[in-house]
């Protein structure tokens, strides 16, 4: 029986927060990439979200809805993992599989958006770094039948399974006051029964447009954890059928040269072009003197950026406020009187990615 | 005294003053091309317009005396349309040359459209062509296609150089800036232009394509290469020196330098330089150890007692010269110490001027003066000690000027009399006819390679910060010094220059009661008495910025 | 319409150019004329040119040893003046006038004939070096389009066969002579400038001073005080003729009384406006009044040096204005103490070298004093900073020329003459789709329809006028809806238009408004200075946008893009030019429209009517 714990965090700190204060706002992208990588796209907006928040920019609507997709595209790999590794630890290998084969078609689509698998940097500072390519919509709407298949599947072997269900109900559970108190967000409060989620509480892009409803359980045990992720999923994949019926056509970047690179054939056909480009490079976009502080519903929870500027091309300071570092601070009450088996399946269910805990 | 609101804020200028002085009193920005607070005014750039009520067309403001009463607007809409024009026209013809061009990253235009305009390009005809890449002499490569012909280059010759080399042919878009046929543009303050020049038509042949401006850091010195001590600022990165500028400083130089210094930094990252020590053995001289080669000094040194001297140099800072002194009168107890005088020999460089250049070539003969004199050393005293050597009296010479045998009249009767020394340690940069006959050369660390003061001509003392560390194993001249010392068997002395400067003002009188801070980044005379303490507020953009002159004025 | 590179010459052939000894004592005669060497730069050229035929760079640099100058002060100014040949000319240079007037009567026929013939293009020299052609800008001869110069001569009423023929008679060693045609046709009642020009040949001194000539000038330095004859000027309502119209008397007035520096008067006889031609007659025809004028103004001001700043191209015109001033010399009516009253006054005669922005006040300053003609920026102005850094009058040629008849019979006389404000008469010219193009000597107020229909015989061919452009090429065109102007100063202004110089260039239906506002463009890119950065570069993008319309490759958007391209450049310049380069274009493009519009896909239009 576990008496306490202590968790030893850190490991993969890699100095995010003070390399960012090393290059440009738009240098920082890939390092976004490396906090949650199960759900790359999702730091890269809300990073991107956080530094638009210093100028008056407008996004157009169809990159919004492009940031939005791929967004959701990524909470539901995030959660795949989730479940998926989570399951494996408790034996339900078969669920890993269909899930990572899930996953690896997820990978592909965005292979072909960005060219990257896992560190995908695609956002930029007003917009993202290209359009969807020809036909990956109609490839990503394909898609998504499949993916209602596979939760199906996976829901058929583990929901009602008296194992799974042994191994997981009123293990690593915790109150709604002390997830609350732990500052806690995300599947994890919700699985305690409450309903926030910031893309109802503070809705940013358009999720308030859209319908889409905040899976919530009861007891805040790894059994609901697990609920509430299929959930979502769902609730994802929802949301991606309405976001692609009504995509707009149009630009994807902000109307900016202060900000915006301009297009290439502009860079190499007039001077103006090239000097815009240079100028972005070299002294990077410069947001006004101030702070600002922006956070998304990212898979884990609330993901913020808090940033300083200092009116240079440099960030002067970027805080990261990762939504599994409260989770982790909290394992010592989850597993405390468990037994030793349950660690496993509590740290499981709480999806600790280092790479967003430590930075 | 003309009262007037510049964008609703008031100012008071002198009588004589433009709309642009007061705008520029306030702290107001206003674009400009040809405009520059040390030339005669052109007016032709168009770029620095404003408003003035009353006023029916858009004013240039560099050309439009400051009245009083007067209101004028630097940001009203009307301003901006003007701004965005006249950027425009500039931009029609220019070539898309930033990629190969060394002005990006400091580069006026692109700094001015990014701010002032980013309106893209309508411009879809052939654009005008014009030579480029041409030889405008040994200093410079022109490109007439860069050029905006706002005519800095050929005021600044006019006006400081009194070189009438430079200056603009054909009408129209055809004009070009160019030189007399078979007249090369070769005076010795032709980099200036370089400075000068808003965009990339001018281009030091020297700097060209080494590095992009952004990976450049700063740090101030002052220049070693003649005693007006022009404020400098080296460029550097990761250890090699790139670039020096004039640093902007209206005691000393303004914001120019003269070609010499700027490109005498060259032999600092030379192969040629002397990286290690040396020492003489049978076979000639070899590479050892500033274990070994001290080993050998301290013998030779603890042997010598008071038969062992030092020739110093006109180039060393203050601080090196304090503690060579100090080390020579005080702790090895000989007074034989001294420093060769630039007008003593012949030393080549560029005749005097009434502009910048001195017929001093050294920077610091004062402060060796100075400091020499209160350490009770004669006037003379590298006379002595050649008259030493010359009557076999001296048993160790330590010799810190590499130039020594370039600098006196007689080279011949120092060559002889250094024969009879038995035992000579020369620290030097080079190796050269001096360190070849040397029994210890040290490496020695040269001016951009320490930190220190240096004393100009008229009394200013400047301070130099150091830009990268000392090549290979060379020492700066303070922890080459201690290290003879300890070697001797003596105690160390202070290696920090700040801490040296502290016991020098004690010592040496007429350096008054200055610190470090009162001298600043623009110097300061001792006779400044409470010289006057400058905060430096930390301007976390400029400090942060990549690259760029601080020196660099609009 | 540059072809050769002016930086970029020929290169010298055979030992050091050296001076002849009598171009030496020529050079070093001119230098006690002027208060410094340099302004010595361009006469030193012109006798350069004369000797060796065209500058070297071993020329330029000989001259400035011999004008003692720094060599750049003389390369700038053989860059900047088109007239300095930078290669050998063939014998004959032929200059074909392209302006609007030349090619409104059918110069482009005449160059493509000169093309086929001689079997160059401009630029270019025959083979064995008989001939050279360039294509010119407007020779001041628009009355008597299209016209070619031949070295120094004119041949005006040229056509294709006529210049056919005079080129085989050059080339078989025919003796090349000036051929004039009809300049002055018209005059109203009271003629006072042109009362001179109504007979043949050139009024010498002694012709003049039967007309009563020079009774002015002597009786207002031996009667008058200074300042009275400013007011009596001023009262007379005389305005500038140049192109300005500013009033005369007023611009006297600005002239301090005391001056540390000497005072200067510059008479701008560099008449380059497209369509006029009127001081050129003076200059050639009737000196002496400009000259009765000229010391009439200097005694009014106080000035005792004048400098009459002739255009290079007007060859004859310095021949006959030196050999009146040569005249007025042995009479003792220039120079010192004129007759014995004490009063001194030096004039001298100076070229220019082929730039229209030497008309320009400050631009002609900048030329005289050995620069190229880059105009400076106002405050100061003249009056308080000009030549020399003194008090400086500019003035046109016909302005000055009023003068003795205004002292004669007195300012309400010459305010009779005009219309309210706009006193006096002035000389038309009148060129283009007219039948009997020419000089016209009216009143101020004349209607343009009066000046057409009555005057010069209605429009050419009987054909629909179209369009006009009432003050030079630089004035926006009028259409027939303002055929009842009066052609004074303020009524053409508030015509949206202006009345300029004079230069009345009339155009008809069958020429193509969009070709006539690209030659208007490619005249002004080829005269800005290049000093300031709208001009120069707007100029040149201008031509080149209206050159895609008349190629007909343009798109929809450069209409929108022609006009911003135009009024991005007015108002933000050192002088003019710029708003002399907009304005004209922005009005076709209002008024015209459509022939834009239509030009924007293939086809064909009218071009030049030829």
């Amino acid at each position: 029986m576990i008496v306490s714990c202590l968790p030893e965090i850190g490991y993969l700190h890699r100095a995010f927060e003070k390399s960012s204060e090393k290059g440009s706002y738009t240098e920082v992208i890939p390092y976004t990439d490396r906090l949650n990588y199960c759900s790359a796209m999702m730091n890269n907006v809300g990073y991107c979200m956080a530094v638009e928040k210093f100028f008056d920019l407008t996004i157009p609507e169809r990159g919004i809805y492009v940031r939005m997709i791929v967004s959701e595209m990524s909470r539901i790999m995030d959660h795949l993992v989730c479940i998926g590794t989570n399951a494996v630890d408790l034996g339900a290998l078969t669920n890993f599989w269909y899930f990572f084969q899930a996953r690896e078609e997820l990978y592909d689509l965005i292979e072909s958006l960005c060219g990257a698998r896992l560190t995908t940097t695609y956002t930029r500072i007003g917009g993202v770094m290209a359009d969807l390519p020809e036909g990956w919509a109609g490839r990503l709407e394909a898609l998504l039948a499949k993916l209602y298949k596979v939760l199906e599947d996976v829901d058929g072997l583990l929901t009602k399974n008296r194992i799974f269900i042994d191994r997981t109900r009123g293990v690593g559970g915790i109150s709604a006051e002390d997830a609350i108190g732990y500052g806690f967000t995300g599947p994890c409060l919700r699985a305690c029964g409450v309903a926030h989620d910031l893309r109802k509480a503070n809705p940013y892009m358009f999720y308030d447009r859209f319908q889409f409803d905040v899976p919530t359980g009861e007891r805040g045990d790894v059994y609901d954890r697990y609920l509430v992720r299929m959930a979502e999923m769902r609730q994802s994949l929802r949301l991606l059928e309405q976001l692609l019926a009504t995509l707009p056509g149009g630009p994807v970047n902000a109307d900016n040269p202060l900000v915006v690179l301009p297009p290439k054939e502009k860079v190499y056909g007039s001077i103006e072009g090239l000097i815009s480009q240079f100028e972005l490079i070299i002294k990077g976009v410069q947001p006004p003197a101030g702070e600002v502080y922006v956070a998304t519903e990212a898979a884990n929870g609330e993901l913020g950026f808090y940033i300083v500027s200092d009116g240079t091309g440099r960030p002067y300071r970027v805080r990261v406020r990762p939504p599994c570092f409260p989770l982790m601070s909290s394992m010592p009450h989850l597993v405390k009187g468990q037994m030793l088996a349950d660690m496993v399946a509590t740290l499981g269910s709480i999806n600790i990615i280092a790479g967003e805990l430590d930075r | 005294m003309p009262k007037l609101t510049v964008d609703g804020r008031p100012v008071e200028v002198e009588a004589g003053q433009t709309v642009m002085n007061a705008a520029e009193k306030l702290g107001i920005e206003i674009p400009r091309f040809c405009y520059h607070s040390k030339l005669p005014v052109a007016g032709n750039c168009r770029m620095c317009l404003v408003e003035v009520e009353k006023m029916p067309k858009l004013t240039t403001s560099c050309t439009t005396p400051a009245t009083e009463g007067m209101v004028v607007l630097t940001k009203s809409p009307k301003v901006k349309e003007g701004q965005k024009a006249v950027l425009e026209y500039l931009l029609i013809n220019h070539p898309l040359d930033c990629p190969v061009c060394d002005k990006a990253g400091e580069c006026d235009l692109q700094d001015q459209y990014f701010a002032f305009s980013s309106t893209p390009s309508r411009m879809i005809d052939q654009k005008v062509h014009k030579p480029k890449r041409i030889e405008l002499g040994p200093t410079i490569k022109l490109d007439q296609e860069r050029c905006v012909l706002c005519t800095r280059c050929v005021r600044f010759l006019e006006v400081y150089a009194h070189d009438h080399s430079l200056g603009t042919v054909n009408r129209g878009d055809r004009a070009i800036l160019t030189v007399f046929p078979g007249r090369p543009l070769d005076n010795i303050y032709s980099l200036n232009t370089v400075d000068l020049c808003p965009v990339g038509a001018l281009t030091s042949k020297d700097f060209r394509f080494k590095k992009r401006v952004w990976f450049l850091k700063n740090a101030d010195s002052v220049c070693t290469f003649c005693s007006n001590q022009c404020s400098t600022v080296v460029q550097h990165d990761e250890g090699t020196i790139y670039r020096i500028l004039p640093r902007e400083n209206e005691k000393v130089n303004g914001p120019w330098m003269c070609d010499t210094g700027r490109l005498e930094y060259r032999f600092i990252n030379a192969e040629e330089r002397v990286k290690c020590p040396m020492v003489r053995r049978d076979e000639g001289q070899e590479r050892t150890t500033w274990r070994e080669a001290m080993e050998a000094v301290g013998a030779a040194f603890k042997a010598a007692g008071s038969r062992a001297a030092g020739l110093a140099s006109p180039r060393m800072t203050n601080e090196s010269l304090f503690a060579f002194a100090k080390l020579f009168v005080e702790t090895l107890g000989s007074k034989l110490a001294g420093f060769v005088k630039a007008d003593a020999g012949l030393v080549e460089g560029a005749p005097a001027d009434d502009f910048l250049i001195k017929a001093d070539k050294n920077p610091n003969t004062r402060g060796a003066e100075e400091i020499f004199a209160a350490w009770g050393v004669e006037v003379d005293g590298a006379r002595s000690v050649l008259e030493a050597a010359e009557g076999g009296k001296l048993a160790a010479l330590l010799v810190m000027d590499q130039a020594l045998l370039e600098r006196v009249p007689n080279r011949e009767r120092w060559l002889k009399a250094l024969a009879k020394v038995k035992f000579v340690a020369v620290a030097s940069l080079a190796e050269n006819e001096l360190t070849r006959l040397a029994h210890v050369v040290l490496p020695l660390a040269s001016w951009a390679e320490e930190e220190g003061t240096y004393t100009r001509f008229d009394g200013l003392v400047q301070r130099s910060w150091r830009a990268v560390p000392p090549r290979g194993e060379a020492k700066d001249a303070l922890g080459l010094l201690s290290q003879v010392a300890v070697a001797a068997g003596k105690q160390a002395l202070p290696l920090v220059a700040e801490a040296v400067f502290k016991a020098l003002v004690a010592k040496v009188r007429c350096f008054g009661s200055l610190t470090y801070a009162a001298i600043g980044k623009q110097g300061a005379k001792a006779g400044s008495g409470a010289a006057t303490h400058k905060v430096e507020i930390v301007n976390l953009a400029k400090d942060k910025g990549a690259g760029g002159a601080e020196a660099r004025t609009w | 319409m540059e072809t050769t590179r002016r930086s970029d010459p020929a290169p010298h052939q055979g030992p050091p150019p050296e001076f002849s000894r009598s171009a030496v004592e020529e050079i070093n005669r001119l230098k006690l004329r002027y208060p410094t060497n340099r302004a010595v730069i361009l006469p030193a050229l012109h006798i350069a040119q004369r000797e060796f035929g065209w500058i070297s760079d071993e020329v330029m640099a000989l001259v400035a040893d011999v004008v003692g100058v720094p060599p750049m002060d003389v390369f700038r100014c053989v860059g900047f003046y088109t007239m300095y040949h930078r290669r050998p000319p063939g014998k004959y240079d032929v200059q074909v006038c392209t302006n609007i007037s030349c090619c409104l009567g059918g110069a482009r026929k005449v160059l493509r004939k000169v093309e086929e013939k001689l079997g160059i293009k401009s630029g270019g020299k025959t083979t064995d070096g008989m001939f050279s052609l360039q294509e010119v800008e407007c020779l001041a001869s628009c009355g008597t389009a299209p016209v070619v110069r031949v070295n120094d001569d004119f041949i005006e009423d040229l056509t294709p066969d006529g210049i056919e023929e005079l080129l085989e008679d050059l080339a078989n060693g025919g003796e090349l002579r000036e051929k004039q045609g009809i300049h002055l046709r018209g005059q109203g009642a009271e003629p006072v400038v042109s009362k001179d020009l109504m007979s043949e040949g050139i009024r010498g001194l002694e012709g003049y001073r039967k007309l009563g000539g020079y009774q002015q000038a002597e009786r207002a330095i031996k009667t008058m005080q200074p300042p009275d004859v400013i007011e009596l000027v001023k009262k007379s309502g005389l305005r500038g003729r140049g192109g300005a119209g500013f009033p005369a008397g007023m611009k006297w007035g600005f002239i301090p009384k005391e001056s540390a520096k000497p005072k200067y008067l510059c008479v701008n006889a560099d008449e380059g406006e497209p369509g006029t031609f009127k001081d050129r007659e003076i200059l050639e025809r009737t000196p002496h009044r400009m000259l009765e004028g000229i010391v009439i103004c200097c005694w009014a001001v106080g000035i005792h040096t004048a400098y009459i700043y002739i255009r290079g191209e007007f060859a004859k015109g310095a021949v006959s204005v030196q050999k009146a001033l040569d005249e007025a010399y042995r009479a003792n009516l220039l120079g010192r103490n004129i007759l014995g009253t004490g009063f001194n006054l030096e004039v001298t005669l100076h070229q220019g070298a082929g730039a229209y922005i030497c008309g320009e006040e400050t631009g002609l300053i900048e030329s005289l004093e050995g620069k190229p003609g880059q105009p400076r920026i106002k405050p100061p102005f003249p009056a308080i900073v000009g030549a020399f850094g003194g008090p400086t009058v500019v003035n046109n040629v016909e302005t000055l020329a009023f003068l003795p008849a205004i002292l004669e019979k007195g300012p309400e006389w010459f305010v009779g003459l005009g219309s309210p404000k706009n006193s006096g008469t002035r000389i038309f010219c009148v060129s283009g789709h007219v039948a009997r193009p020419g000089l016209y000597e009216l009143g101020m107020g004349v209607p343009l329809r009066t000046l057409i229909y009555e005057h010069c015989g209605g429009m050419k061919n009987a054909n629909k006028f179209k369009a006009c452009f009432p003050g030079g090429s630089s004035s926006p065109v009028l259409t027939e809806a303002d055929l009842d102007v009066r052609m004074d100063f303020d009524s053409l202004a508030a015509a949206g238009s202006m009345a300029g110089s004079g230069g009345v260039i009339v155009v008809d239906e069958s020429a193509c408004m969009v070709c006539v506002a690209e030659r208007v463009a490619g005249f002004y890119h080829h005269e800005s200075c290049g000093q300031c950065t709208p001009c120069r570069e707007g100029t040149g993008w201008l031509e080149k946008i209206l050159h895609r319309f008349e190629e007909r490759t343009a798109h929809k958007e450069d209409l929108e893009l022609l006009v911003n391209a135009a009024e991005g450049m007015m108002g933000r310049t050192i002088c003019v030019l710029a708003d002399a380069a907009a304005m004209p274009v922005l009005s076709i493009v209002k008024k015209f429209r459509k022939e834009f519009e239509e030009h924007l896909s293939p086809g064909k239009c009218e071009g030049w009517g030829d």
